[in-house]
């Protein structure tokens, strides 16, 4: 059953539920662990903070959509040097409604430093292998049709070509995706199997209820256990104040995010004894490049991401497509007045490419003056380095493909004519405030382990401090794992769900 | 929504009138319409950065005396000076600065070039592609139920 803020604020009453699980978010953690549970027999409540919007609400319109799609529309700021933008979703289905849907499962290399480096030996390749396969038979995880990719992922791909640098084609959850590259608004064909229309419909078939448009506050304990959370409806969009929702259950899952999980978390003074809440802050930044073109390529057509360049994996670099919309790609740039339009003339002969970085630094979440979210994270030395880098790189792969300049994501140096001229790149040292950074991928804060003096939550996800209180996001993730976060999650999440439901008698009986 | 009161949408106004594209060509669009996008966004953000939007327009206004110099506050300056003046703060060497008109200048351009008719002219087409690919999904989608 869902319901929403608009059916709850009618009624005008506040509302009290019991269930053995209640979980927080409906994102890729939520959502998997959600239907996970309610599929395997137990009552399930999911609470979701943001509003109920299915592909008939989709508009082309990019900011309307970052408006009703994206917390903070989009504009969450992780100060440090530089600053970066931070975006994630807070809809039903969380970010997965406005993710690329790339679906790598964790390489094994990652799973081989959680076991040596946080002693997680049950987290191997094998081990994981069944939930991976589930996940990805759930979301229909699978190759693009080939014609549906753009020519701007078709470009990339000659470039790394010519330069002998390694692409795979991207994997993706989708059902025939036909290229309408508008995932990061919504898909407006319900190609792109995010939570919405996956584990949502599961949830609600197997008789889960989730309330969309309300947000918790407390996190309930009896003084050593989980017994349930609290909360506010709030009308998704104006923030108008509804009834209260308690919510009583005997398992207490968080998939907040891995920025509001610690702040729910911090907010409630739970499960901190190792102090790790909010540390270990990890955001894979990432910086745009743009190629342009002396024919029109239409980079807006064809899926938002055909394929990844893998050549530089190892070093902690990856490098894709993912062209954005006009409004979006003229609001990165330094131009303004007459130089913006006469840069964005060429809009339909650009290219928009990204360039990831696997981080060795960390950084923290807090919580600041208002209860919200407080992110600080200053990129080390290394991983600075390691983004110029990929700046350098997916420069060069750009002029390989035909590219007859490039705009750059610095403020100092904001175009380069020729391939000759990336070397000015490393000709002097860039200041990390003049970079443009963003991320989508947030990390680490509420981290798994063995050790409970260094860690929050074990290897399942359950808090140390607090038995019955679980988090199934990508908080639990010990380090980076360089590549696009949503199947890693999924596959926890799922591999949680599956605990509660082998351990009944421990988590459920009355 | 409603977040900004009169003098701050007063400040917007005068930014957008320099932010805009005027170039030969360019597509005019109402700098209200800019404002009021800005008005209905700003509710949205961080409550740290919505209480400190108007402070970063105040900073924006008043520091013309200061850094243009000039007699007047930004929102009186004549057009070529406020150019000049919100070039200043793009290149900025205090970075507090360069932040702030990024932030602001950025919501007026995702303003300006999200509005069809500049689309339009870009190239951009974005309504007629969707139209055709969800057509081309469906079918293939049934072929496959």
């Amino acid at each position: 059953m869902l319901q929403t803020f608009d059916q709850i604020a009618a009624a005008g009453r506040d509302v009290t539920v019991d269930a053995d699980v209640v979980v927080v978010g409906s994102g890729a953690g939520g959502g998997a662990i959600a239907a996970e549970l309610a599929e395997g027999g137990r009552s399930v409540v999911v609470v979701e903070e943001g509003g109920h919007y299915t592909s008939k609400e989709f508009v082309l319109d990019a900011p309307t959509m970052i408006k009703k799609l994206y917390r903070n529309a989009g504009s969450a700021p992780i100060l440090g040097r530089p600053n970066i933008i931070f975006s994630e979703g807070r809809c039903v289905g969380g970010s997965t409604v406005i993710n690329g849907a790339m679906s790598w499962r964790t390489p094994d290399k990652v799973l081989k430093r959680w076991q040596w480096e946080h002693g997680l030996d049950e987290l191997s390749p094998e081990a994981l292998d069944p939930f991976f396969t589930k996940v990805e038979e759930r979301v229909s995880v699978g190759p693009q049709d080939p014609d549906s990719v753009g020519e701007d992922a078709r470009l990339m791909q000659r470039g790394a070509d010519k330069l002998g640098y390694a692409w795979i084609p991207a994997m993706r959850s989708q059902k025939h995706c036909c290229g309408a590259n508008n995932c990061a608004f919504g898909c407006p064909t319900d190609a792109k199997q995010s939570v919405l229309v996956t584990y949502v419909p599961r949830l609600l078939a197997a008789g889960g209820t989730l309330f969309s448009g309300c947000k918790i506050e407390r996190v309930l304990t009896d003084g050593q256990r989980a017994v349930g959370v609290s909360g506010r409806f709030r009308h998704p969009e104006s923030g108008a104040r509804g009834p209260k929702l308690t919510v009583r259950a005997k398992v207490v899952v968080i998939a907040c995010g891995a920025v509001q999980t610690p702040v729910l978390l911090l907010r409630n003074g739970l499960t901190n004894s190792s102090g790790q809440v909010g540390r270990n802050f990890l955001c894979h930044p990432n910086a745009k490049v743009v190629g342009v073109y002396d024919k029109p390529i239409h980079a807006w057509k064809g899926t938002i991401q055909g394929n990844q360049i893998r050549e530089f994996i190892d070093e902690g670099i990856l490098i894709t497509t993912s062209m954005v919309p006009p409004g979006l790609l003229a609001m990165s740039f330094p131009y303004f007045g007459a130089r913006s339009w006469e840069v964005m003339q060429d809009y339909d002969k650009m290219l928009a490419a990204g360039c990831l970085v696997e981080d060795t630094g960390t950084g923290r979440v807090g919580v600041d003056l208002f209860g919200e979210a407080k992110m600080r994270y200053d990129i080390n030395d290394r991983d600075f380095a390691n983004l110029i880098r990929g700046v350098a790189l997916t420069s060069e792969i750009l002029f390989a493909s035909g590219a007859r300049r490039v705009l750059l994501p610095f403020d100092f140096l904001p175009a380069l004519e020729s391939a000759d001229e990336i070397k000015t790149l490393f000709a002097h040292a860039i200041p990390k405030d003049e970079v443009e950074c963003l991320t989508v991928h947030a990390m680490g804060t509420c981290k798994m382990g063995v050790d409970k003096r260094s860690s929050v939550v074990d290897s399942h996800g359950e808090s140390w401090d607090v038995p019955g209180l679980f988090v199934a996001d990508a908080s639990v993730f010990p380090g980076p794992i360089g590549v696009n976060p949503q199947i890693t999650i999924m596959a926890l999440a799922t591999r949680t769900g599956r605990w509660l439901l082998d351990n009944e008698r421990r988590y459920f009986a009355s | 929504m409603s977040a900004l009161g009169p003098w701050s949408r007063r400040v917007v106004r005068a930014l957008a009138e320099v932010v805009l594209p005027d170039g030969p060509g360019a597509e005019r669009v109402e700098t209200s319409e800019i404002v009021a996008f800005v008005d209905d966004y700003v509710p949205r953000i961080p409550k740290l950065l919505r209480l400190l939007f108007p402070v970063g327009l105040m900073m924006l206004e008043l520091g013309a005396f200061v850094l243009a110099p000039s007699l007047v506050p930004f929102s009186a300056m004549s057009l070529a000076r406020r150019r000049r003046y919100v070039d200043g703060w793009v290149h900025a060497r205090w970075r507090l600065r360069r932040d702030l008109i990024k932030a602001v200048k950025g919501l007026c351009l995702l303003a300006y070039y999200s509005d069809p008719r500049v689309g339009a002219r870009l190239g951009y087409f974005v309504g007629p592609h969707v139209a055709q690919v969800s057509a081309e999904r469906l079918r293939r989608h049934a072929a496959n139920v």
